[in-house]
């Protein structure tokens, strides 16, 4: 009895550390965002904000707005980071070790997703001040506007994989992965699924350049500081950095290094292996992809009008819609000739 | 363990709450923490503090509909027990029936 709760205990803890060096990895990545955008712009000679660092947010006082709800924007940022990490811990590949389905459903990610923003959103709104609630718009403008593509390119993929005759949960995050099944898709379906992946990458929420994807600007809202303000900022690079990884994820080329018996027949070090690149990939994708993407977009912005930016990247997901639609038409008029 | 299957997906209930609430547990100890060592200026709450002018139709409908329905629970005893029953009830209706 007391081996195998002691067993389960270290697996939990196993599954906490694997969490942990998630976070850690955002984190590392994101300040290796803004210290090489920094040094871009300090080399052009564009005016740099002050350096974020984690530790000070934590060290120097709290101190909250006069018109703040106590309680409210105190401890609703801890609950907010605390969906995320159950979001963290139903992607797989974060845990090998099943804390709680290592097959996520994509529904579920997308409620704890809505969850935790609902929670954030609650403790910027509740500093009650014109800067809280600008912040608040802003970030509910950004989490549609990458919400849509998310949810749509899941939904897209799911209808392809049942066209594809798939025997699994079609809604499981597992079965996404498309590296697999792009060997034998046509030209249409591969542009349909990149141009899913570079409207979900381009619209990761950012505030500008040299905040990344940054909650609060530095060095504005100073009179919100300390523990609930730092809490809130890991929660926004958190955020993104999940986002990041599950567009990753869908081209990711898993099979390269998973055997044919699925997640449980490799052996320890080929599961750090797959770790280890995997999550250097998705840093990767964060420090390089993201940036160029919300480059290439907005110069694709550019020449439209003003006022009909914003609907491009709609645009954008209806023809990645229609193309992976039209994949799927291909794909059962292959199979009713056969 | 405790489980709700609905016909799209299964929540693991029990595990989810346990991750929940043992991510909550470390980040609000976190933030005591920085209260208790490094102090701060907190204000006492106030009764309405400063509007905020409500821009979003959403954020619109949420200050009406909080100023009709959820405000005069709070001046009520144990308004937010009642609040939190009353959501319980209506989850358990949503579970079970959909």
């Amino acid at each position: 009895m007391s081996a195998v709760l002691f067993s389960r205990m270290f697996d939990y803890f196993n599954a906490w550390l694997i969490m942990g060096s998630t976070l850690a990895i955002a984190l590392a990545s994101e300040k290796a965002y803004l210290l090489a955008s920094a040094a871009i712009g300090r080399r052009r000679g564009v005016p740099t904000p002050e350096r974020w660092s984690i530790r000070s947010s934590f060290m120097t006082e709290v101190s909250l707005p006069e018109s703040a709800l106590l309680k409210c924007s105190l401890y609703c940022p801890a609950l907010a980071f605390a969906s995320l990490m159950t979001l963290c811990a139903s992607i797989p590949l974060c845990t090998y070790i099943a804390v709680i389905d290592n097959g996520a459903d994509v529904i579920q990610l997308a409620l704890s997703m809505l969850l935790s923003e609902v929670f954030a959103l609650f403790s910027i709104y509740s500093l009650r001040t014109e800067y809280s609630s600008e912040v608040a718009r802003a970030e509910t403008r950004s989490v549609i506007r990458c919400m849509v593509p998310l949810s749509a390119c899941w939904a897209s993929l799911a209808s392809f994989l049942i066209q594809n005759g798939l025997d699994s949960d079609p809604f499981s995050l597992n079965s996404f992965f498309m590296a697999e099944h792009m060997l034998s898709m046509s030209w249409w379906g591969i542009a349909g699924v990149l141009l899913f992946i570079f409207c979900i990458l381009s619209q990761i929420p950012y505030r500008n350049v040299f905040s990344g994807t940054l909650l609060f600007l530095c060095g504005e809202g100073a009179n919100f500081r300390g523990a609930p303000r730092g809490i809130l900022q890991i929660w926004s690079v958190f955020r993104s950095f999940i986002i990041v990884a599950l567009a990753a994820y869908v081209l990711f080329p898993s099979n390269l290094l998973r055997g044919s018996n699925g997640i449980l027949g490799i052996s320890w070090h080929g599961q750090a292996l797959n770790f280890v690149a995997f999550w250097l990939s998705v840093s990767l994708t964060r420090i390089v992809a993201v940036p160029l993407c919300r480059r290439a977009i907005s110069v694709i912005e550019r020449p439209l009008p003003r006022r009909s930016r914003g609907a491009l990247l709609y645009v954008l997901v209806v023809i990645a819609m229609a193309l992976l639609w039209y994949e799927g038409v291909i794909l059962s008029q292959e199979a009713a000739a056969y | 363990m405790f489980r709700i299957a609905t016909g799209f997906f299964t929540w693991d209930v029990y595990r989810w709450a346990l991750v929940f609430f043992s991510a909550a547990l470390l980040s609000w100890a976190c933030v005591a923490l920085c209260l208790k060592f490094c102090g701060g200026g907190l204000f006492p709450e106030k009764k309405g503090g400063v509007e905020v002018q409500a821009m979003f139709p959403a954020e619109r409908f949420v200050t009406a509909f909080a100023k009709v329905f959820v405000l005069p629970w709070n001046d009520l005893p144990a308004g937010g027990l009642c609040g939190i029953a009353a959501l319980f009830i209506l989850f358990v209706i949503a579970v079970f029936t959909g």
